[in-house]
């Protein structure tokens, strides 16, 4: 797929079909008028051959000449070129060894190796005991090791965790005797902080914090720290100049939001915060009036709300007299609807007021009406056996706000940020267009029109790095920052981008023009 | 004007020098550059083989036993024509005007000299009223009335020079490019048997030795006939070899018999080519 970070650029390719046009004229004989054909008839006829070398020479010089001109196209335009690599075809394999699928093993695992026979010989297997023996990138001979020497165990495991981990997959089945999904739940996108500029990219996968960390120069190692409320650890990642280096530590296990920071001097601006989400359901403390739809809306999206508490993180139907010392959400039910206040931090400034309504969780949560959402897309992961959805992730849409909902009860606890950001990510880009050449912050939240923040997004098996959360990714940029090359595991990279560099293309460009030039010189 | 003042002032020298016989001088009414068989007697010379015997002065074998030849310097009318190609094939390049000058200046000299002098313009399709003249005080006139004949029209040297054929013995001066698919040559030798001294200007362009390098479709500026070619550097070298051949044979035709050829560049000065094509 050809993308242009300039397209009005294209529009100099119309001097390609005047070059045709001339080299019409240049390939037809010219009319000259002569005194007199007298003398011409004493020579012999051109010879044929003559006149096809001579039609051949102009045909090159306008190859040369059109190439010349799409080079230079090319370069001023800032083509690129996305190459979707060729990939087998990639399954994951999750096969339930828990001690609760002991009486049902002999049929976990004929279903499973028939599953794996089954699949073409060029099939790429990731495939997970849990618990025990996992293997990515297995070949389906090398699975079927991994399943043949695999027996049930007390040892703890989580099927869904291990699910998740294959998102990236063209399919994932799942062997289990666990039952079906529980009733429906909604996730909620937490909001972040604004400026994440110095990491361009977190997430949170497998108790894993994966952060893309750029940076513009120097050779150090880029000193990160995480703070929690629990406390902070912090560590250093050697970062390329002008590039860019995965960082992959374990999560904080609180499921409280965290902040990834890097040092001012290496970045502008230098944190990341991501909004965790347990894998079971947090409490939340509530201050202010108990509102019933508060309630359910919290519960909804699997917070348990816990009155009163030392520095509550919702209050409801009033306003703080002291800004909190933690960000915290104002919900005044009074408007029917909740509306949304959001403190952030130390800040002595009034409450931002986001408008009435932004938050289509809350607002879905609180008067179950999802009918007023437009469904979008679901896309759905299954067991194989027994034959139910595992996850169902369903994506909304509300006056331009994403919405996705899916089934929170265990296994599922963890699809959220695993399956179901990586849908929302993948759904914001596409309907967004961020600028192009952009590696962008994760994180998550929506709100009004806009998607205020990002995200690294893993769908399809292609990485895709997402910012919404400046208004201004939307447009095309004045002024593109170069992008960093992401220095992700080789196989989970893809795509391939190809840009022609302008310097390379003028050179181009220019050489091809003066070579045309100088065949259509040459005198035959 | 065809002819600036210092141009006719080189032009009176050149006739002052003619009225005094100097070498090369061809003024109408004089003694021609060729020794003959008619006109005015020149002397005896030895006979060699060859020599036509109705020459020999056989008086003179009878007083001194040696065969001698009479020569006469050849007696022309004191008259000139000139005969103008205006076709189309003489547009190009200059060719037209320069003809013109040419014309102009020989007509001048004859004035200048004490001779009568007219044109005859001729081009395929095209009448033109000839001009005449016998004082050099008409040189002005004539002057603007050569310069503003109309140009263009098909070959038409052949017809022009039989025009001549029943006129008075005098001198003719055809300025042509002789790019005539029918050869004007057969006329002029009649015209020169017929007693008329002959001048043949013949006027081409530089760059009609040089075409341009390509694929090209040429277009007879007279016939309106195309033919294709391919220029490369062979070709050309041919064509200009056929040029030069060309040019060479009308000056060897025109020595074989008794006529004068003076070959005038186009745009080249007056300098170059007065003393030989006027």
């Amino acid at each position: 797929m050809l993308t242009a970070a300039a397209p009005a650029a294209l529009l100099a390719l119309l001097a390609i079909p005047a070059l045709w046009w001339l080299h019409r004229a240049r390939r037809r004989p010219l009319d000259v008028p002569w005194p007199s054909l007298l003398l011409w008839k004493t020579l012999p006829p051109p010879p044929p051959a003559a006149v096809a070398r001579h039609r051949r020479r102009a045909d090159l010089a306008l190859a040369l000449a059109a190439g010349g001109v799409a080079a230079l196209v090319a370069g001023a335009a800032g083509l690129s070129l996305v190459v979707p690599a060729p990939e087998p075809p990639r399954v994951g394999v999750v096969v339930d060894a828990t001690a609760s699928a002991r009486g049902a093993w002999a049929a976990i695992r004929g279903d499973a190796d028939r599953f794996l026979r089954g699949l073409p010989a060029g099939a790429v297997v990731d495939i997970a005991i849990v618990p025990g023996e996992s293997r990515a990138g297995a070949t389906v001979g090398e699975a079927v090791g991994v399943l043949d020497r695999a027996v049930p165990t007390d040892a703890p495991g989580d099927v869904a965790v291990a699910a998740a981990r294959f998102t990236g997959a063209s399919r994932v089945a799942v062997f289990t005797d666990r039952p079906g999904p529980a009733e429906l739940g909604i996730w909620r996108v937490h909001p972040a902080g604004p400026d994440v500029a110095g990491v361009a990219a977190l997430s949170v996968a497998e108790g894993r914090v994966l952060a893309v960390l750029t940076r513009a120069g120097g050779d150090d190692p880029v000193r990160w720290t995480l703070t929690t409320r629990s406390g902070a650890v912090s560590g250093s990642l050697s970062v390329p100049a002008g590039r860019a280096a995965l960082l992959d530590i374990p999560a904080p296990d609180t499921g409280d939001p965290f902040t990834l920071s890097v040092p001012a001097d290496a970045f502008p601006a230098n944190d990341a915060r991501h909004w965790a989400s347990p894998g079971s359901p947090p409490t939340v403390s509530v201050a202010g009036r108990d509102s019933l739809p508060v309630r359910r809306a919290l519960e909804a999206v699997g917070l348990v709300p816990v009155a009163g508490g030392a520095d509550p993180r919702i209050w409801v139907g009033e306003v703080p007299s002291s800004p909190p010392r933690s960000p915290a959400i104002l919900i005044d039910p009074a408007r029917g609807v909740p509306g949304l206040f959001e403190f952030d931090g130390v800040t002595e400034a009034p409450a931002l007021r986001i408008g009435e309504a932004t938050d289509p969780l809350i607002r879905a949560a609180a008067a179950a009406d999802l009918d007023r959402l437009t469904v979008l897309r679901s896309a759905r992961l299954r067991f194989l056996r027994p034959h139910r959805t595992l996850v169902d992730p369903v994506l909304f849409d509300s006056d331009g706000v994403l919405v996705f909902a899916f089934d929170p009860a265990p296994p599922n606890s963890n699809f959220s940020r695993l399956v179901a950001f990586p849908l929302l990510w993948a759904e914001a880009a596409r309907r967004l267009h961020p600028a192009p050449r952009r590696t962008l912050p994760t994180g998550g939240s929506i709100s009004g029109q806009v998607l205020v923040q990002s995200g690294l997004v893993v769908r399809d098996g292609v990485v895709w790095a997402v910012n919404i959360e400046d208004p201004d990714e939307l447009a095309p940029p004045d002024a593109t920052p170069a992008a960093p090359t992401l220095d992700l595991p080789s196989r989970t990279v893809i795509r391939s981008r190809s840009t022609l560099p302008p310097t390379v293309a003028a050179i181009a460009g220019l050489s091809l023009l003066i070579l045309s030039w100088l065949v259509s010189r040459t005198r035959p | 004007m065809l002819l600036s003042s210092p141009e006719l002032a080189r032009l009176a020298a050149l006739a002052a020098a003619r009225r005094h016989g100097a070498p090369g001088a061809a003024g109408g009414g004089r003694p021609g550059p060729r020794l003959g068989e008619g006109g005015e007697f020149a002397g005896h010379r030895g006979y060699t083989a060859g020599d036509d015997p109705r020459l020999i002065d056989w008086a003179a074998y009878a007083r001194t036993g040696g065969l001698h030849i009479r020569e006469f310097r050849e007696q022309v009318e004191g008259s000139l024509t000139v005969l103008l190609d205006l076709s189309s094939s003489m547009a190009a390049w200059e060719k037209d005007r320069t003809a013109r000058r040419v014309a102009a200046a020989a007509i001048a000299v004859a004035l200048l000299s004490g001779d009568r002098a007219r044109v005859v313009p001729f081009a395929g399709g095209r009448d033109f009223e000839p001009g005449g003249w016998s004082e050099p005080a008409e040189i002005g006139e004539m002057d603007r009335r050569v310069e503003g004949y109309p140009s263009g029209g098909g070959p038409a040297a052949v017809a022009a020079v039989r025009t001549l054929l029943r006129a008075r013995r005098g001198r003719i001066l055809l300025v042509s490019d002789l790019l005539d698919a029918e050869s004007p040559g057969a006329p002029l030798v009649a015209l020169r048997e017929r007693g008329h001294a002959v001048v043949v200007a013949h006027v081409l362009a530089r760059e009609e030795a040089s075409p341009p390098r390509g694929l090209l479709r040429l277009r007879d500026a007279e016939t309106g006939e195309t033919r294709e070619v391919l220029v490369d550097d062979g070709t050309a070298v041919a064509y200009a070899r056929a040029v030069e051949e060309f040019c060479a044979g009308w000056q060897a035709r025109c020595a074989a018999h008794g006529m004068r050829y003076a070959r005038v560049v186009a745009a080249a000065p007056l300098a170059d080519w007065a003393g030989t094509a006027c």
